[in-house]
């Protein structure tokens, strides 16, 4: 990877390198711990700068300016990275040689963003508009069920965990939030870590520019953050409500987190699980037993976690359980084939080789491999993974431990 | 093998033809890791049955396409993802109303991937007990979309609006239909429908052209001609919708509105279907789009919220616009709309929203060319109706403001049906 690397103070300056896209991005990440009410309160200021600001003081005014640069695209939003709130500021254009104003198209993109980041527009108009999206927002997520049994699955499992907060706060917050609120996490904002990343090809009006007036005002650095945190096992819950397919989510806790040296073997392990429409869960629910259509896993290196999930009728909701169960066992045992173990290794490489692809996944990539100390090259990563072996698999899958068990539905059917 | 470049974008993309019968277009993309590979063929749900061998229409359960593209994956009694895994390749495939699409992405073996899908869409191993196995796992397919109330309007809505057209259909089927799938019907849809000459593969990635032209030309086994054939679309006689207005209640909390406009597929007198596609979508962005001056009033109302959108879809059967709204008040937003779009069909837009459009179109156009999925997708969509993305602008450079205008005065009061969703308790 064609990676510049430079840090002043708080800020962390990144530029990738690359020729292979027509597109080119900016981003802009500020890092502070993760609080309910911090995190609602920088969702709505983060709203409330990509829409509006001193020099295009409607939507619609700046939705035009950025359509007027070839459909520019300028998103405000709160990402959770661990235990940390990420307020990310990402900026999407094509590069300025594909347009009819080469020479000036950079300087008026990047002169958006510093207009975006320091004319700030705050009025309570804005916020009670804002605050009604939100709230919007949070309630439409009981309409998709698929989500809404995610977020009580996320809530009941991290209930006394440093990671429980949402990216985007919580609902009974927003009501509270007021102007003076909104400023604050503006300029708190400000003060904290910054990670900048370009991905493009290299402009230089863009390098130069961009470290040039993008700084935190922060004295702070970014530390890494990961959390160990041990989870107790606790009673299963079952949540009623009427549903077409209950929605079951089985917890593993595993002693594996992102820095170990174990992760890639963890990583192989939940592929072989249920990562993939090739997995052991997939065999087993859907095409042995033509229980679901939907069944996976996932592992987060962040919490250690492993969790299955499916979506089931009602009445299969049990059997279905035990064959998570028994296929957890046969991981322990062994009983997986050579050609399963070598078909989820290649699926983690394909996912690993495709990852370098996007630009938002390059520029994850570069930072990550800095605060965290992960390689950053493809070819390094692979070697990880080729290393895994089926002893390792083993003996990682006889250290998961089963902490909780959630199913919603369980009603007649619709 | 033909060859078309765009220089102004630094694009070129190559077409040949496999053995004469089977097209293949291939968009180099250097530097990327992934090849993205997708063949469609056109059997979607509208399609409701085959001509036999005296040309015979026989109709068969809906979601026949559905199901089949599920026991195409079935070789020897088990997946064959597992193949495509060990050569570096991950497969998938999806039904829509009009067509079936089989598509994988790999970072290596891109020949022999390629040649395992076609050969895998050509030759079927459909079983009796591999059929009666696939069902339960559709129903719950099927069951997955239950509790979802955007579904179920955009279902609902499109039935509002079609009288007779099969689009009414639900693309899975209905639990009744899948358990009455049989494998007879099954081989005989394939038989008619899954032909090299209605197939169209796409290549997006960074590949050896010459090796793939050969590779394809002496490695595939192409089946013979059918004698079965597709059998004609059902057409939806009426221009007026079927129910202009109707509500129903879902477990949710906010409100929802969808608007369909039931669009000419042939307004301009030897227009191209996708010229009118881009003409009604130029024209229902500058009438309604987030950046419009209609969606800057509904806001200030307090009517939408952000979770607005509109679109306009172009099927070989059957055309549409779209609109989808989260609001506080179904019949204040639906009668908002309604005068919305009689201003513009009587003021029609102006230059500068027209060239506004235009401009944001080509900034979204050039963007998809680092989107190898969606770039593909788009190529297939503009290959239904012959003729190619990559000419888009030079499409787009073509139309003038009165064709716009022209669009917008076609769209009458009673081509439109709206949906409305509403949380259980609501009267």
């Amino acid at each position: 990877m064609n990676l510049i690397t430079y840090k002043e103070g708080a800020t962390l300056f990144q530029s990738i390198r690359t020729t292979k896209f027509k597109s080119m991005r900016i981003q802009l990440r500020f890092f502070s711990e993760l609080t309910a009410k911090e995190a609602t309160a920088k969702t709505l200021m983060l709203g409330m700068l990509s829409a509006k600001n001193d020099a295009y003081p409607t939507r619609r005014e700046l939705l035009r300016k950025l359509e007027t640069l070839f459909d520019t695209r300028l998103y405000g939003r709160s990402v959770k990275l661990g235990k940390k709130h990420v307020a990310q500021i990402d900026m999407q254009f094509v590069n300025p040689k594909y347009t009819d104003i080469p020479a000036t198209f950079m300087n008026e993109v990047i002169d958006h963003l510093e207009t975006t980041l320091t004319r700030p527009l705050f009025d309570e108009a804005s916020l009670k508009e804002e605050k009604r999206f939100l709230n919007d927002h949070f309630a439409s997520e009981y309409a998709n069920k698929d989500i809404y049994a995610s977020r009580r699955y996320q809530t009941l499992l991290f209930k006394d965990h440093p990671y429980r907060v949402p990216a985007n706060g919580e609902r009974d917050f927003v009501e509270g939030i007021t102007l003076e609120d909104i400023k604050d996490a503006y300029h708190s904002m400000h003060e904290d870590p910054l990670v900048i990343s370009n991905v493009g090809d290299g402009n230089k009006t863009l390098e130069t520019e961009v470290k040039k007036r993008f700084k935190s005002k922060g004295k702070g650095t970014l530390e890494a953050f990961l959390v160990r945190q041990k989870f107790q096992a606790r009673e299963d819950v079952h949540e009623t409500l009427k549903l077409s397919q209950d929605r079951l989510f089985m917890t593993l806790e595993s002693d594996t987190y992102y820095t170990d040296k174990d992760v890639w073997a963890m990583r192989v392990l939940n592929t072989l699980f249920g990562g993939t429409s090739e997995s052991m869960l997939f065999e087993s629910v859907r095409e042995t037993h033509g229980l679901a259509y939907q069944v996976a896993s996932s592992y987060q290196p962040f919490t250690s976690l492993i969790t299955a999930m499916a979506g089931v009728s009602h009445e299969n909701v049990e059997k279905a359980k035990s064959l998570v169960r028994e296929e957890l066992e046969k991981l322990k045992n062994g009983a997986f084939s050579d050609d399963d173990l070598d078909i989820a290794k290649k699926n983690l490489a394909q996912s690993i080789k495709k990852s370098y692809d996007t630009e938002n996944s390059l520029a994850i990539k570069a930072f990550v491999s800095e605060l965290f100390d992960v390689p950053l090259e493809k070819e390094d990563v692979l070697a990880l993974l080729e290393d895994v072996n089926r002893d390792d698999i083993k003996r990682l899958a006889r250290t998961l431990r089963w902490v909780f068990t959630y199913v919603l539905g369980g009603t007649s059917h619709a | 093998m033909h060859k078309h470049e765009y220089a102004a974008y630094d694009e070129t993309f190559y077409e040949f033809s496999v053995q004469g019968r089977l097209k293949v277009y291939v968009v180099p993309k250097p530097g990327f890791a992934k090849t993205f590979v997708s063949a469609s063929v056109p059997l979607g749900s509208v399609h409701e049955g085959y001509l036999d061998e005296n040309k015979k229409p026989v109709n068969v359960p809906r979601g026949v396409a559905h199901f089949l593209e599920h026991k195409l994956f079935e070789h020897e009694g088990k997946d064959i993802s597992k193949v495509f895994s060990k050569y570096e390749a991950s497969v998938n495939a999806y039904t829509d109303h009009h067509q079936t699409t089989y598509l994988f992405s790999a970072t290596g073996h891109v020949l022999e991937n390629t040649k395992r899908l076609i050969n895998m869409m050509y030759a079927p191993r459909i079983t009796e007990e591999g059929v009666e196995k696939e069902k339960p796992i559709i129903i719950e397919e099927l069951n997955m979309h239950g509790d979802d109330p955007y579904y179920h309007a955009h279902r609902a809505l499109l039935k509002n609006m079609y009288t007779v057209h099969p689009l009414r259909d639900e693309v899975l089927g209905t639990k009744e239909s899948i358990n009455a799938m049989t494998k007879e019907a099954l081989i005989a849809m394939h038989e008619a429908y899954y032909t090299p000459e209605n197939t169209e593969v796409i290549i997006v990635g960074d590949v050896d052209l010459k090796a793939i032209e050969q590779s394809l030309n002496e490695g595939l086994t192409l089946p013979k001609k059918a004698e079965k054939t597709p059998m004609p679309i059902k057409e939806e006689v009426s221009k007026s919708v079927n129910t202009p207005f109707e509500t129903d209640t879902y477990d949710m909390e906010t409100p929802l509105l969808m608007m369909g406009i039931k669009l000419p597929r042939t307004t301009f007198k030897g227009d191209a279907p996708i010229m009118n596609f881009l003409k009604y979508s130029i024209a229902l962005e500058a009438a309604l789009s987030t950046s419009s001056k209609a969606y800057e009033s509904l806001l200030e109302k307090g009517l939408v919220n952000d979770a607005f959108g509109v679109d306009v879809i172009f099927e070989t059967s059957y055309a549409h616009g779209l609109m989808f709204a989260e609001t506080s008040d179904v019949n204040g937003l639906r009668h908002a709309v309604q005068d919305i779009l009689e201003t513009a069909r009587e003021e029609g837009i102006s230059e500068e929203a027209f060239t506004h459009v235009k401009r944001k179109m080509i900034g979204h156009h050039i963007s998809l060319f680092d989107k190898l999925e969606s770039l593909a997708s788009e190529i297939n969509d503009y290959l239904q109706f012959n003729l190619y993305f990559h000419d888009l602008p030079s499409m787009l450079e073509s139309i003038e403001l009165s064709e716009i205008n022209e669009a917008l005065k076609s769209i009458d009061a009673d081509t439109i049906a709206f949906y409305g969703g509403l949380p259980k308790g609501t009267k």
